[in-house]
């Protein structure tokens, strides 16, 4: 190959890899904002955010309430082969979609956040922590 | 996401660690297993104490390297005189045996960066690579520092990163993926710059030589076309005369 030839395929190259790394470099920016929604919607307790891959003890986890308020939502037995299975699992042996499971669940979460809402942080006091006697 | 990962998580939370070492070990001979995920996906549940975070990392460790292992003794069992002599044969040749024999020197010069980088930033290549490596007669000791290496890395990024993001692992395995992706065109633009570098240093090279051969042609001519006009001259002269 002569060596003007090969001037021209790397230079084309080069281009077909700028190309390529602009659009990478996009994607992973977007997947990067992604998450910190996803993260930002977590704290917010979206509902929405559950997943078939999850078990009962780890959407308790970080939805803040007790796991047997997910047991007894599904009629469930608390034991420690329902409590390692996932979603998508549990769907299976209950002979129903993954779907109805979720929105099951979702609806149990809703109503434990509504008769139990989350306490906001308490404003400081001025006095850093001190008790103040009247 | 990957359909498996439901599964082999309720299998990895139903079993437990010898799951999670099987898994591995099977992905690290060249099973295509979504296991950057799964560990993304236990770093999260170790949030919960469901796992400890330092059994996790041994065992993808031990599994990865016990598994790359097999790869590289398989690859080690294949016969490399009957691949060569399969070169040799014009209907089976996709590489010319100059190409292949060019290929194996480089492989034991950059074979370490090769093992190592294959690890953590293209996974998908280790099971080739070690294949690779076994065929080529890599050194075994070499051959396991740098895997162990490049497995460790493999393995505390994303098991710290699901601990620390927790549900939100799958985006972070898309970021994952991505970066990679990004990290490896990188290298390969890096690679054509050199390479451009070079190519344009032995044109400039070229052109040196071309020039100069030009030149050098030139002054004989200029020299000869003066000693012919000399002899026409002194000729001339000698008519003059």
């Amino acid at each position: 190959m002569s060596l003007r030839i090969r001037f021209i395929l790397i230079v084309l190259s080069l281009f077909v890899v700028f190309a390529i790394l602009f659009f990478t470099a996009h994607a992973t920016l977007q997947a990067i904002q992604n998450i910190h929604d996803h993260q930002y919607q977590l704290k917010q307790n979206d509902v929405q955010l559950i997943q078939p891959w999850m078990t009962l003890p780890y959407i308790a986890h970080i939805y803040h309430i007790p796991v047997n308020i997910l047991y007894a939502s599904l009629r469930l037995p608390d034991n420690r082969i329902t409590g390692h299975s996932t979603l998508q699992i549990l769907a299976r042996k209950r002979k129903e979609s993954i779907h109805q499971l979720i929105t099951c669940i979702q609806q149990s979460i809703i109503l434990y956040r509504n008769t139990h809402p989350i306490q906001p942080y308490p404003s400081p006091t001025i006095g850093r922590g001190e008790i103040f006697y009247y | 996401m990957n359909a498996l990962i439901p599964f082999l998580l309720s299998w990895f939370q139903s079993y437990s660690y010898p799951a999670l070492w099987l898994c591995i070990f099977i992905a690290a001979i060249g099973a295509p297993l979504p296991i950057s995920l799964i560990l993304l996906a236990s770093g999260a549940f170790a949030a919960l104490g469901d796992f400890q975070l330092v059994y996790l990392f041994i065992t993808a460790v031990t599994a990865s390297a016990c598994g790359d292992s097999c790869g590289y003794y398989l690859g080690r069992k294949l016969n490399v005189g009957a691949i060569q002599q399969l070169m040799q044969k014009k209907r089976f040749r996709l590489i010319s045996p100059q190409a292949f024999e060019r290929s194996q020197k480089y492989f034991q010069r950059h074979g370490a960066w090769a093992i190592f980088l294959s690890r953590c930033i293209v996974p998908a290549l280790g099971g080739a690579i070690n294949l690779l490596a076994g065929i080529e007669h890599y050194p075994f000791k070499r051959f396991l520092i740098y895997d162990l290496a490049g497995e460790t890395i493999s393995a505390i990024l994303p098991l710290t990163l699901g601990y620390t993001f927790g549900a939100s692992w799958e985006g972070i395995g898309d970021v994952m993926n991505r970066a990679s992706l990004l990290i490896f065109t990188l290298l390969i633009g890096i690679y054509l710059v050199r390479l451009l570098i070079k190519t344009v240093q032995h044109l400039k090279k070229a052109k040196k030589e071309e020039q100069s051969t030009q030149r050098h042609i030139g002054t004989r001519y200029v020299s000869e076309a003066k000693n012919s006009n000399k002899l026409t001259f002194t000729s001339q002269k000698g008519e003059f005369k």
